[in-house]
């Protein structure tokens, strides 16, 4: 079902559009956690061709239905973002909207801080610590295999999982994470990730921030996914994991 | 907000923006280096990552822009280099 609405959302990431959606729930995840919605939010500036930007939230305590609700505040980020182009470029939906976004991402990080303070979403995100009993950041936690192998969300889930339970086991941290991949480029010959990071307290201070960038040679796997807006094969998956993590380390 | 209007430029700009750029073994750093000396740079360039294969450096630079048109400019030229790839 969730791989079904993971396509169906993908289809929905035309270009020039953002979509933002619930992506899972994090009590899919980890079980033995407690439950928690993500929301993540593609976006593509078609001023730039090779440029996609991805971000995702984890709204941890919540419930499905305060996803949904986070969901909608998302729409607000339009005003991140600096402008939402056409009227008609709206759509929202109980779990998804989105729109077209017409200002730039880079700042995205220090942006998205400044209005998730002030949209009052903060108090309530990762409260709960998320229980990692492999003590590795997810990176053996048997939910993060044999997730869906192509796609924005295979990505976003593996990634997500490793931030989320690499930072919730950081003693003392009561904080609202989010990452950003701000930037993918992928050829049959090259795949290169940029992927911003930021940690706020529930205040919505930043706590800490970072970016993480790779570049990889392709292994001609990603030809298959030029029509999408963000797709990374699994060795890319990965390795943007893998770069979260080094850099998330405390 | 009117969702139906561009926003205003000062709304978005001046900005820093935090570029990657993939070049390949023609891409000379000298390049950029040169390129960025018009320019605002709030970190310097520095080298990245290698590709696996070591086909492919990246190299990481901010630049702060007062507005669009600079920023374009910027992106533009780096582009237009030899060797360079992709710009992040």
């Amino acid at each position: 079902m969730r791989i079904a609405i993971g396509c169906a959302l993908a289809m929905l990431a035309l270009a020039g559009c953002v979509t933002a959606h619930i992506d899972y729930p994090l009590n899919d995840v980890k079980p033995q956690g407690r439950p928690g919605v993500a929301v993540s939010l593609e976006l593509k500036d078609e001023r730039y061709s090779d440029k996609h930007s991805v971000a995702t939230f984890a709204h941890k305590t919540g419930t499905y239905n305060q996803g949904v609700e986070f969901s909608r505040n998302l729409r607000d980020y339009a005003e991140v973002f600096g402008g939402a182009g056409t009227a008609e470029s709206w759509y929202i939906a109980p779990d998804r909207l989105y729109w077209k976004p017409s200002g730039p991402m880079e700042d995205l990080r220090d942006r998205l801080a400044e209005h998730l303070k002030r949209a009052g979403v903060l108090k309530d995100a990762f409260r709960a610590g998320m229980r990692d009993p492999a003590g590795d950041g997810g990176v053996q936690n048997p939910e993060t295999r044999g997730v869906q192998n192509r796609g924005s969300g295979a990505t976003l889930r593996v990634a997500l999982k490793r931030f989320v339970a690499l930072k919730a086991r950081r003693p003392g941290v009561d904080t609202f994470g989010f990452f950003g991949v701000s930037a993918v480029a992928r050829s049959r010959e090259i795949v290169a990730v940029k992927a911003e990071w930021t940690l706020l307290d529930p205040a919505g201070r930043t706590l800490d921030n970072g970016i993480v960038e790779f570049v990889e040679d392709g292994d001609g796997s990603c030809w298959r996914a030029k029509n999408k807006p963000f797709v990374l094969n699994n060795r890319a998956a990965r390795r943007l994991g893998d770069e979260l993590v080094k850099a998330l380390r405390p | 907000m009117d969702w139906t209007k561009e926003p205003e430029e000062s709304k978005v700009y001046p900005a820093t923006h935090h570029f990657r750029v993939i070049g390949d073994e023609t891409f000379d750093a000298q390049t950029l280096h040169e390129i960025c000396k018009e320019y605002d740079l709030r970190a310097p360039v520095e080298a990245g990552n290698a590709s696996s294969g070591g086909k492919y450096r990246s190299y990481q630079v901010s630049v702060h822009f007062p507005d669009r048109a600079t920023h374009h400019r910027f992106h533009n030229a780096v582009k237009a280099a030899k060797g360079v790839k992709v710009v992040l």
